[in-house]
């Protein structure tokens, strides 16, 4: 497995406030149980063969030969659930790591596409080719008034979840994000933390996506979600203005020097320095090359913090192994001592 | 310590709030923090929580429910309380077997919505746009009579009954 961020995320461009984006297809076969009811491997071993013939220019990752490292690494390139992270098996990895297909997540089939500087239709067309080519031979569980029949009926009908990855931190700093979340919800979408369901944003980086996936055709989805997208990144965009002030040209300065002469950083502590040099260079505070923030937002997050511990033969597992070895990343990343 | 907010209760919860640049670590009471983002972020009138709404339908389905296994999917064995504990159906026959409640759950989490209008699986295409096209036919069908059109009518009963044919040969 590869090891490394992917290629994709390494070439990211330096855009301002939006991110990546990822497009998620839920499917389930017909007359099987949903995953939790499965009493043993045979299903999903079975699904597996099948998948291998159908898509087989994609690596089959099995998790239960993969340390917890490993699967961690996964997840934080988003090519897994965190969920899927602990208890999934098998997962369908294409070569450029932008695709992957996961069998018995919450639902027998996630097939997601994701990548950044790429539209959501154009993410969509590449998740929806996959579908088409599995559908041949696999018969889906379909329902003609609720569509894609999935195990949490939040997900029912397209079985589609679009997402965009944002940076918001003006809008977080102007408490204005809450009032946004409320919003969105009435219609259908929601803000979350950067690796979904569940967990805090970090660093002022947040996903918005669809909660609705029944009643509407996928396109008009993904465009209402795109229409919202682009009004978030306004009102961000308005709420910078905002702040042009010496106390934010003085708190990203304060990040950078933080960055690059720390040596002890958590999670939270860098995730947030980050996004303070993200802000100072998209306002122009701070001029720094080959800055990448969606890159080195990955890279301190803390499967690949302990991966940079294990190359170095260090197998200490400890808070502060870990804090410190964040910081000597981010020293090298910015160029500190 | 005396929460921050109200000054009146006791501080039971330190909560981080913000993050970047406005983060800061306040001490507050449960009723405050519950009110304040961090929390509300998760929980606050979620239309989306399956977990409460499924929770809310069992409790009004218990005065009816007699034994669980007379109310046990026959596929896969999942009751109504099982569902309830995973926030899951257990197979897609669920959908049919609960459905009672399936149609609130759904408009529910939803947003009111019922109708599946997007992708059809290829193998479900035909025969479900066949049904689509009968469906629509007799819909002009009964117009058609409505106006006493009766000429057109029976071109349109001619063409349903061409269709059914057709659907019935496959």
């Amino acid at each position: 497995m590869n090891r490394q961020t992917s290629m994709w995320i390494k070439n990211a461009e330096n855009t301002e406030i939006e991110m990546s984006s990822r497009i998620r297809l839920a499917r389930n076969i017909k007359g099987v149980p949903f995953t939790h009811m499965l009493e043993d491997d045979e299903d999903l071993e079975a699904l597996g063969g099948l998948v291998s013939k159908m898509i087989p220019d994609y690596d089959l990752a099995l998790l239960e030969n993969m340390t917890g490292l490993e699967r961690a690494l996964l997840a934080e390139k988003h090519l897994i659930s965190p969920n899927f992270a602990r208890n999934g098996t098998r997962v369908f990895i294409n070569e450029d790591e932008d695709m992957s297909i996961m069998l018995g997540e919450e639902d027998h089939l996630r097939i997601q596409a994701l990548g950044t500087n790429v539209s959501l239709e154009a993410l969509y067309e590449k998740a929806t080719a996959v579908d088409d080519t599995l559908e041949q031979k696999i018969e889906y569980a379909f329902d003609e008034q609720y569509g894609y029949l999935t195990a949490c009926p939040t997900n029912v009908g397209t079985g589609m979840r679009a997402s965009v990855m944002l940076h918001l931190p003006a809008l977080t700093a102007t408490n204005k994000i809450q009032r946004f979340h409320n919003n969105l919800a009435r219609f259908g979408f929601t803000l979350r933390g950067i690796y979904g369901e569940g967990s805090e944003s970090l660093g002022s980086v947040y996903q918005l996506s669809n909660q609705v996936t029944l009643g509407f055709e996928e396109a008009v989805i993904i465009n209402n979600l795109s229409e919202l997208k682009n009004r978030l990144i306004e009102e961000e965009r308005l709420a910078r203005q905002h702040m042009m002030t010496l106390d934010t040209l003085d708190a990203v300065n304060r990040s950078l020097g933080i960055l690059r002469h720390a040596y002890k950083l958590s999670l939270k502590e860098a995730a947030m320095h980050l996004s303070n040099v993200k802000l100072g260079i998209d306002l122009s505070y701070i001029d720094l090359d080959g800055f990448n923030f969606q890159e080195w937002f990955q890279l301190i997050q803390p499967g690949f913090v302990k991966e940079r511990l294990t190359e170095e033969g260090n197998h200490d597992d400890t808070r502060t192994a870990a804090e410190s070895t964040r910081a000597a990343l981010t020293r090298e990343l910015l160029g500190g001592e | 310590m005396k929460c921050e907010i109200c000054g009146e209760r006791e501080a039971t919860i330190q909560i981080s709030k913000g993050s970047g640049l406005s983060q800061k670590e306040q001490y507050l009471c449960e009723h405050c923090a519950g009110q304040t983002m961090d929390i509300n972020y998760n929980q606050a009138e979620n239309p989306f929580d399956i977990q409460t709404l499924l929770q809310m339908l069992a409790n009004n389905a218990k005065t009816e429910q007699e034994t669980a296994e007379e109310h046990a999917c026959p596929t896969c064995g999942s009751t109504l309380q099982s569902v309830v504990q995973n926030g899951l159906f257990g197979c897609s026959h669920c959908y049919e077997y609960f459905e009672r409640y399936v149609p609130e759950i759904v408009t529910r989490v939803q947003l009111n919505q019922q109708r599946h209008i997007g992708k059809i699986p290829s193998q479900a295409h035909d025969t479900l746009k066949l049904k689509r096209d009968i469906e629509s036919l007799e819909r002009t069908l009964q117009e058609k009579v409505k106006v006493q059109a009766f000429e057109e009518a029976a071109v349109v009963r001619d063409q349903i009954q061409a269709l059914k044919d057709g659907g019935a040969d496959e």
